[in-house]
């Protein structure tokens, strides 16, 4: 009885951790995250967004970890971490200091974990994270074709582009619009 | 030796009612509300006034928001907001609204055409098209950012691209060797041009614990070495001289 009362004092801060492990994560809302299955991505940027982003607001402890809700109603857990780096000892690592990296570790809602890095050093990252994406890719980016680049010996060529006379490049207005050019066709 | 256990125990046991009852932590996401609003397009809730930030000084960098710790320099407002999804499920979450819109960028309204034609000497100009194509045109990415990064020597053209291509696992923890590879040889020739020499240790540890040979890496660092000299071709077209990787034409 003694001992049992002992282990179950040692290892109460461990089943506390645990069991509050998700105690205190907030849930926030994502206009732009789009269905996690496909495009898990988007949450792993809006998640680094409220940290390092040009927006962000949230504190280290306020985001080590969160729920993130999209507008269909998927809710994610997302875990953000540093990368750690440290000594390798008898085969194992020990860490000692974090490095510029951040590991983001998603839980969908079906359970799977998805895991990805991203540098500290970004600013705002996109959501989502492209307009018209394949389906499928789901932010594994293959490389095929990108290692011809090294014995790509072909010269940089701009595209033609068709000009007719004069081609002056105006600058838009800060609404992003062009003012009304008044073409002289006679000229 | 048994009531040093005895004294461990009740240590543990203090150290795990601390985290029970801790105040800084911030609490739980609120209750979803009881009243019911029509089911459509997730949306804030008609009629549900969002709560004005409550704020509580803690100085130190934050404060507490809504029940929530945020950081004071945010340039954005924290609001707590009730939503309704299709299938009519209420929740409150919170969110953090710009201040101000966030400035486009300079070349956004640049079609692709123009911007490529921009890319010979404008770094921006690569730099945008490559993260516009990332997902659709990886290989002509990958050469438009190496680009960008050989134009203006910034290593984060690299680093967007290792992070935005190159998923380093896929679900559930499996590592993506091919990825992991990329990553690899782009963290190498990151620090090769002065960045960060951690990462290519960390992915060189995470490639030796997936199988990879030394052979191998002797190829993917013959790769990054490759690559720093399509960087200087690169600037010995545009600029007529060498500006990195250790060597100066001039």
């Amino acid at each position: 009885m003694y001992k049992l009362l002992a282990a179950l004092l040692l290892i109460s801060p461990l089943l506390s951790e645990i069991s509050f492990a998700q105690h205190g994560a907030t849930e926030n809302y994502c206009e732009r995250c789009r269905d996690p299955y496909e495009h898990p991505d988007d949450y792993v940027n809006f998640a680094y967004d409220q940290i390092y982003g040009d927006d962000s607001w949230m504190d280290f402890d306020q985001a080590d970890d969160f729920y993130i809700t999209n507008p269909d109603g998927y809710v994610v857990y997302v875990d953000v971490d540093f990368v750690m780096h440290g000594l390798d000892f008898l085969g194992t690592s020990l860490p000692l200091w974090p490095t510029n990296f951040l590991q983001i570790a998603v839980a969908l809602p079906n359970g799977n974990i998805y895991t990805t890095q991203r540098s500290v050093f970004h600013r705002t990252l996109p959501v989502p994270t492209s307009q018209d994406p394949s389906p499928g890719e789901g932010g594994e980016g293959g490389d095929e074709g990108v290692d011809d680049l090294e014995d790509d010996d072909e010269e940089w060529e701009p595209p033609e582009i068709e000009r007719n006379g004069i081609v002056e490049i105006e600058d838009p207005d800060e609404n992003g619009d062009f003012m009304y050019t008044e073409w002289c066709e006679e000229c | 030796m048994n009531r040093i256990i005895i004294v461990i125990a009740a240590l543990g046991a203090a150290m795990a009612y601390s985290i029970y009852v801790n105040p800084d932590e911030p609490s739980a996401p609120p209750e979803p509300l009881s009243t019911i609003a029509e089911p459509g397009p997730a949306a804030n809730v008609p009629n549900a006034t969002p709560q004005p930030e409550k704020i509580v000084d803690v100085d130190d960098g934050t404060e507490v928001v809504l029940g929530i710790r945020v950081r004071k320099d945010r340039k954005c407002t924290v609001e707590l907001k009730d939503y309704v999804t299709p299938d009519g499920r209420m929740f409150s979450a919170y969110t953090c609204t710009p201040n101000e819109p966030r400035p486009a960028h300079p070349y956004a309204h640049y079609d692709n055409e123009t911007l490529a034609s921009m890319s010979w000497s404008d770094a921006e100009a690569a730099a945008l098209l490559g993260q516009r194509l990332v997902d659709k045109d990886t290989g002509r990415s990958y050469k438009l950012l190496i680009r960008a990064t050989a134009l203006d020597g910034d290593t984060m053209h690299i680093s967007w691209l290792a992070d935005m291509a190159f998923n380093p696992t896929a679900v559930n923890g499996e590592p993506h060797v091919a990825n992991l590879e990329s990553r690899y040889k782009l963290a190498e020739l990151n620090a090769r041009l002065g960045s960060d020499p951690v990462l290519p240790k960390i992915l060189k540890r995470e490639l030796a614990n997936a199988g990879i040979s030394k052979d191998r890496f002797s190829e993917l660092d013959a790769r990054a070495d490759a690559l720093l000299r399509v960087m200087q071709d690169i600037q010995r077209d545009v600029y007529g001289e060498v500006r990195i990787g250790g060597q100066d034409d001039v």
